[in-house]
């Protein structure tokens, strides 16, 4: 593997901003370019684009001896490509053939397991859900997650007591469950 | 008022956390023995509990979101370039430019200093929200057909279906959204600020970004250009997706 990639994916696996940043001027237009010429939007191409960074990232944490065979730029497209075709068939668009942008016309990289799996997009429309939340609800739950003790929370939330506490938990667990049963790509995903 | 003490939400969290007592949990159990929905629910709490404990995929989702708001420079987008998203808007966008630029050139002759109408602008920038298929259990039912009609542009059918929903629940915000977008293809444009102004006034959802846009463009509808104009100003200065679009249709605006 070429130094150029194994930087990228190290930086992918770091969560590096300069990298990430790197990826996006570099790579994101002609995946954009992809993604509207084969009917989709703007947010669709962001959405396809990171969720693409997300399905590397998963592998590299999964995969101790993750490599890929092509050049990163390829291997993006490759997936990008897949995640895609997927979305079209579950909008089922009457598409015959997929078309490829110029530059992308005799490049793809085999990928072997599929670009993601039907919990890994449930969880996609979880964790969005859970980022839309407001930040206060996001650090009570995330403290939760963490086993942090109910007199801590209290404290660094800045709460009056351990009881409203976990009334806020179950408060802001209350909106985050019926925010994604009310989204109909929850009914989809199911 | 609800006690959020001894709601489901609590219950199901209290049972994946193993904090309630034997008797607790043995009623508990009883009552899972018959419903399939509660057991799905426990499902779904497991489910969505996993997905949040994912911090590191949280964390990187979070910093991708920041790194698309900054990398992207939507400055340099133009109206024309919005415009060419996808075959169907190139269709309409052509064909809005035959007619545009047929007017444009009438309104030269008559007025040269004629600025865009709001109308015009409207027909510009207004696009339906894509239609969304989804599919479900009995208990659904009714939303399932309400989309499914949306999706097949039957907007006075699903908009009939969507408000009977919204008497039941109003707080279902991608129905109050589907709703007000219903409304504006019926034409009924001041009806659609209503869901969209629910939207907006719910705390945070992933539709405010969406509600406040179309809510502007149904304001540029009724000429109420003043109401349009705070909308876009509003929208241009935050972090919604539509800032720059919100940008370039102020720079269009009659004040």
């Amino acid at each position: 593997m070429h130094y150029i990639e194994e930087s990228l994916l190290e930086g992918i696996r770091l969560n590096d901003t300069d990298t990430l940043e790197y990826i996006y001027k570099k790579f994101y237009p002609s995946i954009k370019n992809f993604i509207i010429l084969n009917s989709g939007t703007e947010e669709d191409s962001k959405d396809i684009f990171q969720e693409s960074i997300i399905v590397i990232y998963r592998r590299l944490k999964t995969q101790k001896d993750f490599t890929i065979s092509c050049s990163f730029k390829t291997y993006m497209y490759s997936i990008s490509r897949n995640l895609w075709l997927k979305e079209l068939e579950k909008r089922k668009t009457e598409q015959a053939k997929i078309k490829n942008t110029e530059e992308f016309e005799s490049t793809n990289c085999e990928i072997q397991d599929p670009v993601s799996n039907p919990k890994e997009e449930r969880y996609k429309l979880y964790q969005n859900h859970f980022l839309s939340l407001s930040k206060d609800c996001q650090q009570v739950l995330r403290l939760f997650m963490d086993k942090v003790s109910l007199k801590e929370i209290a404290k660094i939330m800045g709460y009056t007591s351990e009881k409203y506490a976990k009334k806020r938990k179950y408060q802001c667990k209350e909106i985050l469950v019926k925010r994604i049963k009310n989204d109909p790509y929850y009914y989809k995903s199911i | 008022m609800k006690n959020i003490e001894n709601s489901l939400v609590a219950l199901i969290d209290r049972k994946i956390n193993n904090e309630l007592n034997p008797d607790e949990l043995r009623k508990l159990d009883k009552l899972f023995e018959n419903d399939d929905h509660l057991r799905d629910d426990v499902a779904l709490h497991q489910e969505i509990d996993e997905a949040i404990s994912e911090t590191n995929v949280l964390e990187l989702r979070q910093n991708l979101n920041n790194i698309h708001e900054q990398t992207q420079n939507p400055e340099r987008k133009t109206l024309v370039r919005s415009l060419f998203r996808s075959k169907l808007h190139r269709i309409a966008a052509a064909a809005f430019f035959l007619v545009f630029i047929f007017g444009s050139i009438s309104l030269y002759f008559m007025n040269g200093d004629e600025p865009v109408s709001n109308d015009n602008l409207f027909r510009i920038y207004y696009q339906p929200d894509a239609a969304l298929l989804i599919r479900g259990q009995a208990e659904n039912k009714m939303l399932i057909e309400g989309f499914q009609k949306y999706e097949n542009r039957d907007y006075t059918n699903a908009l009939a279906l969507f408000n009977k929903l919204l008497a039941q629940d109003p707080d279902n915000i991608p129905v109050q959204f589907y709703a007000g977008i219903s409304n504006i293809e019926t034409g009924k444009y001041r009806n659609a600020l209503k869901p969209f102004n629910h939207i907006i006034n719910d705390d945070q959802n992933l539709y405010q970004d969406k509600a406040m846009w179309y809510s502007g463009l149904c304001y540029l509808k009724l000429n109420e250009t003043d109401k349009a104009f705070a909308i876009f100003k509003n929208i241009s200065t935050s972090n919604s997706a539509y800032k720059y679009k919100a940008k370039n249709i102020l720079k269009s605006i009659r004040n």
